[in-house]
């Protein structure tokens, strides 16, 4: 290597740590494989268990959500542990109260329409809802693929929600039932796994360009 | 031709680290540069021997913690340093 492509390589090095506080947020990004694996029973199951009772039902989403927070908490205290930046540990904060409150919501209004068994909706609900939170992490994270994301699945839900009500298929247990059931494993699962994936894999791959 | 204290690839980083945060704690700046406790000791005493940086212990509650600060001079050191290299870069 000549000496030229030393000190071009040394820039580009220098050029690669040039980065500001932000980027040291050290969010478990494998903790959304948990999330698309919860979303995918809950999607599935929500409507079953609503037709069994609206108590078993908000019974099953309140243990789904709850055991994904805690998984959630411990794969980033563990990462967590290993930076020591305040901050990050009050983003961290932000984020976990903001799906709290979200989930929240989201188990109170499905039981309502649960009882009208408007089970669509509910769907449609969660997926808008829950981009909601996507949508505000996306500025916590400083992803703007989330964000993207979370436009796209909110933008889709009101589009199939239009559908929905001009067709009057709000309480459809069929064929639209399992199309939109699909948009949810896509919007909520897949793709953010799919995010998750390749942000990791970007990670892996600046840590070796970079490494020492 | 180029400060020997700075063309030093954990050295430049761990500068470029603290160019953009002008303080970042011991453990963020091993997690970022990928290296171990020792190593990253004996670059950080090199560059607070020569005044470029200075470390801070604190407390947090009971728990020690350690801050890397970058200096004035080191900030002066390190812009001259880059644009040694620009220049090189300019004239090869």
């Amino acid at each position: 290597m000549s000496e030229k492509d030393k000190v071009l390589q040394q820039i580009s090095e220098i050029q690669h740590h040039l980065v500001d506080r932000e980027t040291f947020f050290p969010y478990n990004f494998n903790a959304c494989h948990v999330w698309s694996f919860i979303a995918i029973v809950l999607t599935f199951v929500m409507v079953p268990s609503y037709e069994y009772s609206i108590m078993f039902g908000t019974g099953v989403n309140l243990f789904m959500m709850m055991i994904g927070f805690i998984i959630e908490g411990i794969m980033t205290k563990k990462v967590n542990e290993s930076y020591d930046i305040e901050e990050c540990t009050r983003r961290q904060q932000y984020i976990v109260k903001t799906f709290m409150i979200i989930s929240l919501l989201l188990i109170t209004f499905s039981a309502m329409l649960a009882f009208y068994k408007f089970y669509v909706p509910i769907l449609l609900l969660w997926l808008s809802l829950i981009s909601l939170g996507y949508l505000s992490i996306s500025f916590v994270v400083n992803l703007k693929v989330y964000e993207y994301l979370a436009y796209a699945n909110i933008l889709v839900a009101l589009i199939v929600m239009g559908i929905t009500m001009n067709f009057n298929f709000v309480q459809d247990r069929g064929v639209f039932l399992l199309f939109v059931q699909a948009i949810l494993v896509l919007g909520l699962a897949v793709v953010p796994s799919w995010l998750a994936f390749k942000h990791n894999k970007f990670i892996d791959y600046s840590t070796e360009a970079c490494g020492v | 031709m180029f400060n020997p204290l700075l063309h030093q690839p954990v050295r430049s980083k761990l500068l470029s680290l603290l160019i953009t945060n002008d303080e970042l704690p011991f453990k963020a700046l091993k997690e970022s540069l990928q290296v171990t406790d020792g190593n990253l000791s004996s670059h950080l005493s090199k560059l607070e021997k020569e005044e470029y940086v200075l470390i801070e212990k604190i407390f947090e509650g009971k728990r020690p913690k350690t801050i890397v600060h970058i200096t004035p001079k080191g900030k002066k050191e390190f812009a001259i340093y880059i644009e040694a290299l620009k220049k090189f870069i300019e004239e090869n």
